[in-house]
């Protein structure tokens, strides 16, 4: 099923919940959060345990790709990418656990400074959901073949940005882009 | 954070201790009885645990600045010295000078010099640590590194730059055997590497691969030896051997592309002795592989030395082209400022002159037109 519209559907439901219970009571708030913290606890442990799995696997298979060239960093040049499976996969993984962290201090912001806890109760399933429906887990944890929409480099869905753009730049995988952009000489950047 | 005084809505009052038994505080003392007491008594009385927070503090960093400072220079000592089987067979000098193996430019960069050898100029070895003297920017670098793109995790890394002799000839060339780990970021970082075409190779341990301007060259600089030499597992410490002529940095006026000659290794530091044996087989064999470029021995099709030239030829063009939009765009700057300064001046005269004015390039105006029918009769 599309994760789109599920994640609505669970979104529906949550809203309900957290309709239902008592907040104010110091009892349901005390089990909200440990649910909360527990199910970004999951969510860390699959990443964590894709990663184990990464790295055992070990696959240096070469990886080439063209990425588009983002205007919103300053690029102006699409980027050659040369990696291998292992690493790419790495970088999928790491920028899972750092949305999770991005998450985290969203919440800390709005649960302790603001004093908000619905959002607890909606963020606390769909993050341990999004997790297991990341390609990488699906990958390394799951077992699905490497292949369809789960073929590296994964297609990112079109932002929100993008789409008012109507610019769909894509990653590009074909061998006559990837050879021109490969040899343009973009590297040299000064380090520090 | 303490009220201010003025602040309180009714003064709050300092807790006195009611019991006696409890030791009267330095602060509760009033200065008639301060004065009265000696020195070693208002010493004993005086309580010091911040300044012995502070000064613990201060001894465990300078302590852990020097056991980092120590640990990195162990590191460079052991890879020198793990280096010398190679170096002093092929090196009349190895070592800064005859009794200096290296010198030490900071707690993080040191440097050696290896010189005396046939069709080798120099070698420099330059070593860029990890601050393990400075455990806070260590500890920031590293946690940071994994939160945004622009800051990278501190790594060892050593470089070693072969620059052959000036009476060596061979042609200008860009090919190398770099490691799978990192290469990405090996392209990012250099250059000459972004110029190069990537390519696994049956010819090559499977963690390897060839970036070069054409097989032939790659195809080439893996002589039998060198390729015994490497191993799959020596992509975790070798991170390439690159034969290059050009520079690591992006180029940025015409003077950088000019060729300059150089093998250049990158390491990550090592200490294991296999390994260093390893890269001692491996210098070895770049040392030879050197020796056969400038015999003639190993020698390239013309076709693939017609390639390098046109993407060097292409690479002057782009260069070319900036500096070319450059001057466009500054004399664009001026025209608009000079037509900006004369509006001004017309702006400022009186409503007379002005008139004047008008009435004159009305006047030329119908000349030219005049001059035009004449012509035209």
């Amino acid at each position: 099923m599309n994760p789109a519209i599920t994640n609505l559907g669970l979104m529906l439901v949550m809203m309900q919940v957290s309709r239902k219970l008592d907040l104010e009571d110091p009892d349901i708030l005390f089990y909200v959060r440990a649910f909360y913290i527990s199910c970004q606890a999951i969510t860390l442990g699959v990443y964590l345990f894709t990663r184990f799995k990464i790295n055992s696997k070990n696959d240096l298979t070469t990886l080439k790709f063209v990425e588009p060239a983002n205007p919103m960093s300053g690029e102006t040049q699409p980027k050659a990418v040369v990696t291998t499976v292992k690493e790419y996969d790495l970088k999928q993984v790491d920028s899972q656990i750092k949305s999770v962290f991005s998450s985290l201090a969203m919440m800390g912001f709005m649960h302790i400074y603001m004093k908000y806890t619905n959002p607890l109760v909606m963020q606390s399933i769909s993050t341990v959901k999004s997790g297991l429906e990341s390609n990488i887990v699906k990958i390394h944890l799951f077992g699905t073949p490497a292949s369809g929409d789960l073929k590296r480099p994964f297609k990112s869905a079109p932002g929100f940005l993008q789409a008012l753009t109507g610019g769909v730049d894509s990653v590009k995988t074909d061998k006559h882009t990837v050879e021109s952009v490969e040899t343009a000489g973009t590297g040299g950047i000064k380090e520090d | 954070m303490a009220k201010a005084p003025g602040v309180a809505p009714f003064p709050v009052p300092i807790p006195v201790p009611t019991t006696n038994n409890s030791p009267k505080r330095y602060a509760e003392y009033t200065v008639e009885e301060l004065t009265n007491l000696t020195i070693l008594q208002r010493i004993q009385l005086y309580d010091w645990r911040v300044e012995a927070v502070t000064l613990l503090f201060t001894i465990a960093f300078v302590v852990l600045y020097k056991i980092g400072d120590v640990y990195n220079q162990s590191l460079v000592t052991k890879y020198l010295k793990g280096l010398e089987r190679s170096f002093t067979k092929n090196f009349f000098q190895y070592g800064v000078t005859s009794d200096k193996l290296y010198v030490k430019d900071s707690s993080e960069n040191y440097s050696s010099y290896a010189t005396g050898r046939a069709n080798i100029a120099k070698v420099d070895l330059t070593f860029r640590l990890v601050p393990r003297h400075n455990i806070f920017v260590w500890i920031l670098e590293t946690v940071m590194s994994f939160f945004t793109e622009n800051i990278y995790a501190p790594v060892d890394k050593v470089e070693i730059v072969i620059t052959p002799s000036k009476d060596v000839q061979y042609e200008n060339f860009i090919a190398a055997i770099v490691s799978k780990i990192g290469m990405n970021d090996f392209r990012k970082f250099n250059y000459y590497l972004s110029l190069t075409k990537t390519s696994d190779s049956a010819n090559l341990p499977e963690s390897f691969v060839y970036m070069g301007e054409a097989n032939e060259f790659q195809d080439k600089i893996t002589t039998p030896e060198l390729k015994q030499a490497l191993s799959v597992q020596a992509a975790s410490f070798l991170n390439y051997v690159a034969f290059t002529d050009q520079p690591v940095e992006r180029p940025e006026n015409l003077n950088d592309l000019i060729p300059k000659k150089r093998v250049i290794i990158s390491t990550g530091s090592i200490s294991n002795k296999d390994q260093l044996n390893q890269l001692n087989s491996i210098l070895d064999a770049v040392f030879n592989l050197i020796d056969k470029l400038a015999a003639k021995d190993i020698t390239f099709k013309s076709e693939a030395l017609k390639k390098v030239v046109k993407a060097r030829e292409t690479e002057v063009a782009k260069i070319n082209k900036a500096r070319e939009e450059l001057k466009k765009e500054e004399l664009l700057a001026e025209k608009a400022k000079l037509r900006k300064q004369e509006r001004d001046r017309l702006r400022n005269l009186s409503s007379e002159e002005q008139a004047k004015l008008e009435k004159k390039a009305l006047e030329k105006k119908q000349k030219k037109q005049q001059r035009k029918q004449r012509v035209k009769m």
